[in-house]
């Protein structure tokens, strides 16, 4: 075997592990997002009786309609019998003891949040329940977060856009055509460099047990594990110029047996690390949701399969840029808008169906969709055979690519 | 077929659009001993060095290592090879230990012997009691010395080295040349790049002086003395009587004396080692030499001369 692509498996293993920092990101961050998305979902999945909660939209627009299905899903489903009476009826009903909660979305709700101005949910409780009222008070305030995200990503094209329609409202058209725009144009991202999902994991949130929950968790695990994966590979692939700017590329490059076996070893060492995260992950998923035992060693294969792909594009990112710097904020331009269309920061059960016709063309959404067959879903072995088969062929193309660049470009340059 | 371990470059050029790095530069260095390629920035030094490792692609010419043409035979070629490049090659988050381990691996040392070995060059580069601590809290002669070991640890047989003590303490450098010295001495052909005049005089036996991309002198440091015409310096103390010495000397041919005192005599002559006894018998008879010094003269007034201008800025 090629004692270079040997060696360097070795030696980029132990510098993951000698960065637990790095590793508990990768764990900490998804799991951090999913604590939070699943905040106040308890107890086991018995059979309870669900309580009423009202929602009046007074905007009907995707946006508005997005946080009003938010409620309808998952655990929130098993918790709340949601309706939309009008605003007196429900405030007399919760005055009578009747329901939960009452949410308000004011009309221009979604132009507003899409303009990054102020708007307000308004959220009505019932003062004799308390638990209830609770879940629908923490999972609302969740919402700014994710607002404050997408604009970070798309703010300032959608205000340009939006100006276009001082007019008139944005129709459903609109919405999709942005939508579309989304990942054309990468320069607008630049806010997101420093993105403030990364001062969640300061937070140092811990998972706990008691926070379990069947359908929701069990529906967004896999883009949580995906996340983890992701930001794993990327983080990864960042080796490459960090091997540049130590300069040791300048000797690799007399090594007699070639660079192949370089880049090969460090493909691979990923993918040892994918394996250590990705069986973490499967093991507090097993453990959390309940997953069949039994599917998840091709789970497994998939999902570090997935992430050796991933590592393959942040390593072409790589390999294609001019700077350390380029290359890191490239990659971030790639990275979090992925995340976003790819049912990865969000499941897709939740998210409009524009965007969910969008996201399953992403790579991270095609793996996440496919993981979750994989996990609980029908799953036919001639389809599980063909998907494993486009990965491996994608994976094979994207690292021939990425070591065609790096040994006539990128180790002389 | 023997390999012997050697260099040979030939008619190398390369260029970088319109400007010529490297041009025309053809040398040989022989086993066990070190061989120099002195010049000032920009020469082309690290360009020749970089040709020769496969880090630069040549525009035309032929580098052979060991026998084996680097480009159409890159693995043999590259299967003894050791290089000490002029940036810093390790890796920071890793020890000491572990950075040599890496690269002793990546040219095929495994299991024990690696681990002897790894230990061996620790030792050598006097990093033995800071073997396990991550590199980036090192000195810059710290990682200068672990940079020489990781070029070393497989043990090449041909060894390249790009000012290896370029801002390295004088301890660290001291340590470094004595390392040099000692990897010739085992047998290993030497290419070794400075712009240090001293360094260049105390290590090479042969050495070739570059400026602009061109060898402008090459040969042993005698060679390059006497193709300048270069003489040397001898001085005699004692108690003379100056008119006495000038009429025993006049006789000589080639010897001019430069300076004369009751007390000093100074003579410039063509190698004055070897006419050392004849002057001696001249001035016989015209006092008492108590001490007689040999300066040859130095790499620095030979490359002002060759090219019109200071080695160092
Ligand atoms: N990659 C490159 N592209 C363009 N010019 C280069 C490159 N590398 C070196 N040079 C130029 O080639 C000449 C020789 O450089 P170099 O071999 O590094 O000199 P030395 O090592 O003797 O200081 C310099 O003028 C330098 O600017
Ligand atoms: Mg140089």
């Amino acid at each position: 075997m090629n004692r270079l692509f040997v060696a360097t498996l070795v030696k980029d293993v132990r510098e993951r592990l000698r960065d637990p920092a790095a590793l508990g990101l990768w764990l900490g961050i998804p799991l951090v997002i999913g604590v939070l998305m699943s905040l106040g979902m308890g107890g086991s999945s018995g059979p309870k009786p669900k309580s009423p909660l009202y929602v009046v939209d007074h905007d009907e627009s995707p946006p508005s309609q997005f946080v009003a299905n938010a409620f309808g899903f998952g655990p929130f489903g098993e918790f709340f019998e949601v309706s939309s009476p009008t605003e007196a009826e429900a405030r007399a009903k919760l005055a009578d003891d009747e329901g939960s909660a009452l949410i308000v979305i004011p009309e221009g709700f979604g132009a507003a949040l899409w303009r990054d101005e102020p708007t307000e949910l308004q959220l009505v409780t019932n003062p004799a329940q308390r638990i209830l009222p609770g879940i629908v008070e923490e999972t609302l305030e969740i919402v700014p977060d994710l607002v404050f995200y997408a604009h970070r990503l798309v703010g300032e094209e959608l205000r340009e856009r939006f100006e276009s329609f001082d007019e008139r409202e944005p129709t459903d058209a609109d919405y999709v055509a942005i939508g579309l725009e989304i990942g054309h144009d990468v320069e607008r991202f630049q806010k997101f460099l420093l993105p403030p999902v990364l001062k969640l994991a300061s937070a140092e949130a811990q998972p706990s047990s008691s926070k379990r929950s069947v359908s929701f968790g069990g529906a967004f695990f896999p883009s949580l594990l995906f996340m983890s994966l992701i930001f794993m590979a990327s983080g990864c692939a960042e080796e490459l110029w960090k091997e540049k700017r130590q300069g040791t590329l300048r000797r690799l490059v007399a090594n007699p047996c070639g660079l192949a076996g370089f880049l090969g070893g460090k493909l691979v060492g990923a993918l040892a690390v994918a394996t250590g995260v990705g069986t973490l992950g499967l093991l507090l998923g097993w453990a959390a949701f309940d997953l069949e035992p039994t599917r998840l060693p091709l789970a497994l294969v998939w999902a570090v399969g997935g992430a050796g792909l991933f590592w393959c594009l942040f390593a072409l990112v790589q390999v294609l840029s001019t700077s350390e710097r380029a290359a890191n904020v490239i990659g971030n331009m790639i990275l979090f808008p992925l995340l976003m269309l790819g049912g990865t920061f969000f499941p897709f059960d939740v998210m409009p169906g524009w965007m969910q016709a969008i996201g399953r063309f992403t790579p991270n959404g095609w793996l996440v969709l496919r993981f979750r067959e994989l996990v609980d879903g029908p799953a036919s072995t001639g389809a599980v055979l063909g998907a494993f088969a486009l990965l491996l062929v994608l994976l094979a193309a994207a690292f021939a690519l990425a070591l065609q660049r790096f040994s006539a470009r990128f180790v002389r340059s | 077929m023997q390999q012997v371990n050697r260099i040979e470059v030939e008619s190398l050029v390369k260029r970088y659009g319109d400007l010529l790095a490297v041009d025309g530069v053809s040398f040989v260095a022989e086993p066990g001993a070190i061989f120099g390629l002195l010049g000032p920035n920009g020469a082309g030094k690290s360009t020749t060095i970089g040709c020769i490792s496969g880090l630069v692609e040549p525009s035309s010419g032929a580098v052979r290592v060991l026998g084996h043409d680097v480009r159409s035979a890159p693995r043999l070629a590259r299967e003894k090879l050791g290089i000490v490049p002029q940036e810093l090659a390790i890796y920071e988050d890793l020890s000491a230990a572990e950075n040599l381990e890496y690269w002793g691996a990546a040219w095929g040392l495994s299991g024990a012997p690696l681990r002897a070995r790894t230990g061996e060059v620790l030792a050598a580069i006097g990093l033995g009691d800071r073997a396990k601590e991550p590199t980036k809290r090192f000195s810059g002669g710290m990682k200068r010395r672990l940079n020489f070991g990781c070029g070393i640890v497989h043990r090449p047989k041909v060894l390249l080295l790009d000012e290896p003590t370029v801002g390295v303490d004088p301890q660290s450098r001291v340590k470094l040349l004595d390392l040099v010295r000692a990897e010739a001495a085992a047998g290993t052909c030497v290419l070794y790049t400075t712009h240090y005049m001293e360094e260049a005089e105390s290590l090479c036996s042969r050495l070739a002086i570059l400026d602009h991309g061109k060898i402008l002198a090459a040969g042993t440091l005698d060679e390059l003395r006497a193709s300048l015409g270069e003489r040397d310096l001898v001085d005699f103390l004692g108690r003379f009587d100056v008119e006495r010495a000038r009429g025993a000397l006049a006789g000589l041919t080639g010897v001019e004396l430069v300076a004369a005192s009751e007390a000093e005599l100074a003579l410039a002559c063509a190698e004055g080692t070897k006419r050392l006894p004849q002057l001696l018998a001249a001035l016989n008879g015209a006092g008492d030499v108590r001490e007689v010094k040999l300066r040859r003269p130095s790499l620095e007034s030979l490359f002002i001369k060759l090219t019109g201008k200071e080695l160092r800025e």
